[in-house]
């Protein structure tokens, strides 16, 4: 084929966009010399990726003909695949790093080479750090592990060992010493009182080997805790820390230093089973021997292991060991740890004064007249943590009011949980505070709420995920659909219908009077409430003249709910104009009627919209609302707007119903024929994302059925809405009568 | 009549001490409760010993216990009792809560929030100061002996607004919350349940404390003491450590990949 023939078919993919004709002929250009294989595979993919972002299908075109050099057309769906991962999560500027390095970040994890992604695992980590901590971490990317109290900051990819599975456990082991970092308290004791922080380098003339000295103290503290606390882990990470600290290897030809930091840290790890590291490490050093170090403060230990090390001649580097070592950024830490315990401490005064209020409103009723704040200020009894625990032997409620222990609110209980843990208890001006401000009768926290909730995007628009079947992924975010409410119009439209349907609506509400549950007696069961005369007298008789009598014997009392919540999702597309558009809402009133009768909660919505920055969908009814003049007048205002991009408002249903707590959660989509918008939106496409939604809805407990109007059946409907979810009809007058009916299979 | 209704109550009866280590002061409430005729409501997740706190009361108060395990279905003559045909003739047929009136027993009503709304309206008048139950169908009114004693617990853990008590049935009880014990507490009960040794048991609590911290990060519930006991024995009869832990306690907690990873890597870290 032509270079030209390729350029119209980039055109007629891309279109309705007119990129500039120069920008295309430079990268055809490039394409020139590609054989007809290549350009097929590459251009198959410019659907996918030209709506998602222009500037990165146009390095996609560049950076692909390397690409293809590199691996065969086979790959390049996968490729691409990760390509828009990537800029979803990154950006533009991820995704071109992610192509400009095909070996590396493609290749390489395909060839199954050992490095790990966090992101991979990350899921798993959150879950694994809260099991462990008992509290939540955030994880953050940084080039060396590190931690500030409260987010944990890790390498992004880790290559360090042959084998997966061997840098996924060096992960769980970096995670769980950053947290022995947290919780052995190093943090707090750089802080000065005065919420400064200590420098605790600065006296050493060598302030980077004193660093790292410091940080080789601590591991080794942190790792004989974990030993302690994870058995595990420890055992099971020794090998993987000995090969890491192997590489920390000497500068130049004196060795001295670099080999007294590797047998300190072998024998620590080693302490119980190899002593000749130990023998070799104080013979060079001439240290102490340190007894437990898990219990050794390593802010005293750093002068004296300073002098021994820092004597020795030679200098190390300390290779992929600085990932088991980790860095340790105090400023950063203690700006977290101050902005936390500020935090606390507002929280937990306004918290407690709110609660204090409450108590002293109580208090209040019964001796009137009384000042509030006085009075809580002379019963207020405050007991710290170890009074306590020698009192009761438990560490709970640690104030007490009156001189009675009242049980606190577990949000509060909680809250002082975690400033014990961080300060060992609760600092008495706190709980003064607390006392102040209940008696002055503002609650702070009420107050900085309201605030809050003033800021932020506005709740109706909600973003949704798009199925993109090409890349077999979804677009995140990729919808913004908003939730309107339609004007109720006076007319005589409702009136009207229920005129025209009079014999059907009868026949209807007899139907549906049958599904309605009452508590109902059902007679000649095997077991029940009481005993069924009728069957009891025939079983006697029966008895008499030498038959067999029956064994039920007895009446029950039934009392099946209809536990029900029904959603109704109505196109409201263009293309409805006229006798369908009436159609639906003729079937719409029908149902409704029929509905009251049998007393379901349902739902009435519609939907249309115009691309995917705009996707609507107009409430006519919520599940819970009266049906009465005001939502009849909405179903009469239903008329054509826009588009049908069906998958939005699919899922937003979805989310609406998962929300309801129904035994049965049914969805009904009415619509006229294919999902369609105005932007790529058509064809396949629109088909795979409507069916991904139904998937979805599925999976999450809401049944989903779907009625559709059209002239002639076709084939795509058993593939976009399931065999048996879906009826299609092609005699619109038939509608009202054929979704009451519809329904009524479907709930009884 | 009577003869019959004795003999049914021995089934009900405790006859040796059943281990219960209390964690705070539910024996003294309990007994207090029992000694001044006020109905018990214990709250509290699954498995953390409520069931067995109510024999362990049983047995120091000397009355059988009659335990009932509520479900969607219970109905009033569940209860209350009801007719029954044999041969010619239909007699009636105590049911638990009337049995247990009757004879001045320990009626206990199990994860009470199971059964219909509408039952729990029955035991209303057994639980404030007239303490009789009426048994429409036989239009006797029955009078609660000083030793019968009702008790009901449920499980707030559930967070479901279907799944609650109402405040008219809640507000008649004496309620004691139970919890998961404190792990020294906890070790010492997983030590004398199963036989494990300190060691494993101060292991298993680590790992179920794990567990439970991931109530909020969607686990329904973290293991219960009950599952730390079943998996020791498992262990005990000869399974490792690692197959037991995962068969009897982290599977049978969710079926979530994404949490049973994240259990086995804590598992991993523990073993």
């Amino acid at each position: 084929m032509e270079l030209s023939e390729y350029k119209k078919r980039f055109y007629t993919t891309v279109s309705p966009s007119r990129p500039n004709s120069w920008e295309v002929d430079d990268i055809f250009e490039l394409l020139a010399e590609q054989d007809e294989a290549t350009m097929e595979a590459l251009l198959s993919h410019v659907g996918a990726i030209w709506p998602v972002s222009h500037s990165l299908c146009f390095s996609y075109l560049t950076q692909g003909v390397k690409a293809l050099d590199l691996f065969s057309d086979r790959l390049l769906g996968e490729w691409v695949r990760e390509i828009l991962g990537y800029y979803e999560r990154k950006g533009l500027l991820g995704a071109r790093k992610f192509m400009a390095d095909v070996d590396g970040a493609f290749l390489g994890p395909m060839r199954g080479e050992s490095g790990v992604v966090f992101e991979e695992i990350s899921a798993r980590m959150v879950h694994y750090i809260r099991g462990i901590s008992g509290r939540s971490f955030n994880y953050s990317v940084s080039e060396l592990p590190s931690t500030d109290t409260s987010t944990i900051f890790l390498p992004c990819a880790l290559d360090t060992f042959p084998g997966k599975q061997d840098n996924i456990f060096f992960y769980k082991l970096i995670v769980s010493l950053q947290w022995g970092h947290v919780q052995s308290g190093i943090f707090s004791d750089v802080l000065s009182p005065d919420g400064g922080i200590k420098d605790i380098f600065s006296q050493y003339p060598d302030k980077h080997l004193s660093a790292d000295l410091f940080s080789v103290l601590q591991f080794v503290k942190t790792f004989r805790c974990l030993e302690l606390e994870l058995p595990g882990l420890a055992r099971r990470s020794k090998e993987l820390c000995v090969k890491l600290i192997k590489q920390i290897v000497p500068n130049g030809a004196e060795k001295d230093q670099a080999l007294a930091l590797q047998q300190f840290l072998i024998h620590f790890l080693m302490i119980d089973n190899n002593n000749d590291a130990t023998i070799l490490w104080a013979n060079n050093t001439g240290c102490e021997k340190i007894d437990a170090p898990e219990n050794m403060v390593v802010l005293d230990e750093l002068p004296k292991f300073y002098s021994a090390i820092s004597q020795l001649p030679g200098s190390y580097t300390l290779g992929s060991a600085d990932l088991l070592l980790g860095e340790f950024d105090f400023a950063r830490a203690g700006e977290t740890i101050r902005l936390r315990r500020e935090k606390n401490e507002g929280n937990f005064v306004a918290m407690l004064a709110g609660f204090l209020q409450q108590q002293g409103a109580f208090q209040n009723e019964e001796s009137e007249g009384s000042n509030v704040q006085k009075k809580l200020e002379e019963n207020l009894l405050l007991l710290f943590k170890d009074q306590e625990d020698q009192k009761s032997g438990s560490g709970k409620d640690a104030i007490l009011i009156d001189n009675e222990g009242i049980e606190l609110p577990l949000e509060i209980a909680a809250l002082i949980k975690e400033i014990e843990d961080d300060l060992g208890r609760i600092p008495e001006a706190y709980v003064q505070a607390a006392a102040g401000q209940a008696g002055g009768g503002i609650n702070r926290q009420e107050y900085n709420n309201q605030e809050e909730d003033a800021i932020g995007i506005p709740t109706n628009v909600h973003p949704y995920d798009e199925w993109d079947y090409r890349r077999a992924g979804y677009r995140t975010d990729w919808c913004f659909l908003s939730e309107k409410s339609l004007h109720p119009v006076r007319s005589g439209f409702v009136a009207g219908t229920l005129e025209k349907y009079q014999p059907q609506l009868n026949k209807l509400r007899r139907q549906f009077e049958m599904l309605r549950t009452s508590h109902r007696f059902v007679r000649r069961r095997r077991d029940g409430d009481d005993i069924d005369l009728d069957a009891l007298i025939e079983a006697l008789g029966d008895t008499r003249a030498g038959l067999s009598p029956s064994d039920r014997l007895f009446v029950q009392l039934l009392r099946d709910e209809r536990d029900i919540a029904a959603m109704f999702l109505v196109d409201m597309s263009n293309s409805t104009e006229g006798w369908v558009g009436v159609a639906i809402k003729e079937a719409l009133v029908l149902i409704a009627e029929a509905l009251e009768v049998v007393g379901d909660r349902y739902g009435i919505y519609g939907f249309s919209g115009m691309r995917r920055s705009r996707s609507e969908v107009f409430h006519i009814k919520h599940l819970d609302e009266k049906y009465g003049p005001e939502v009849q007048g909405r179903i009469a205002a239903i008329g054509p707007k826009e588009y049908t991009r069906m998958g939005p408002p699919i899922r937003h249903l979805t989310r609406k119903l998962q929300d309801t707590e129904s035994n049965i959660r049914l969805l009904v989509v009415i619509s006229d024929g294919k999902p369609e918008d105005y932007d790529d939106y058509k064809g396949q496409y629109a088909i795979e994302d409507t069916r991904k939604a139904l998937l979805e809805a599925r999976g999450s407990g809401v049944y989903s059925f779907c009625i559709t109007i059209d002239k002639s059946a076709h084939d795509y409907l058993a593939h976009m809405f399931g065999r048996g979810n879906y009826i299609f009809v092609d005699e619109v007058l038939s509608l009202p009568a054929k979704m009451a009916e519809m329904y009524r299979l479907l709930t009884s | 009549m009577n003869e019959k209704l004795e003999c049914r109550l021995e089934e009900h009866r405790i006859t040796s001490e059943p281990f219960f280590l209390p964690q705070a002061n539910e024996i003294d409430i309990g007994l207090a409760a029992s000694a001044n005729r006020l109905p018990l409501l214990l709250k509290g997740p699954t498995g953390c010993g409520k069931t067995r706190f109510m024999q362990y009361l049983a047995w120091r108060l000397g009355s059988p216990l009659i335990t009932v395990s509520c479900h969607d279905d219970l109905s009033t003559s569940d209860l209350v009792g009801r007719y029954l045909v044999k041969k010619n003739e239909a007699f009636w047929q105590d049911g638990p809560l009337t049995l247990a009136v009757r004879a001045g027993a320990i009626c206990y009503l199990d994860e009470i929030v199971e059964a219909r709304k509408d039952t729990t309206v029955v035991i209303h008048p057994l639980t404030d100061d007239r303490r009789e139950l009426p048994v429409e169908k036989l239009g006797k009114l029955y009078s609660a002996p000083p030793e019968f004693m009702l008790a009901v617990s449920y499980n707030p853990g559930y967070q479901s607004v279907l799944k609650d008590l109402k405040p008219s049935t809640r507000q008649r009880f004496v309620s004691l919350s139970f919890d998961y014990p404190p792990a020294e507490l906890e070790e010492k009960i997983v030590i004398t349940e199963s036989g494990a040794d300190k060691n494993m048991a101060v292991r298993m609590v680590k790992l179920a404390t794990m567990t439970r911290s991931l109530k909020e990060s969607g686990l329904a519930e973290g293991a219960s003491t009950r599952l730390i006991i079943q998996t020791v024995r498992l262990i005990n009869s000869g399974i490792d450590t690692i197959s037991a832990c995962r068969a009897g306690m982290l599977e049978s907690l969710t079926d979530d990949p994404e949490l049973l990873a994240a259990m086995d890597e804590m598992l991993f870290s523990l073993f």
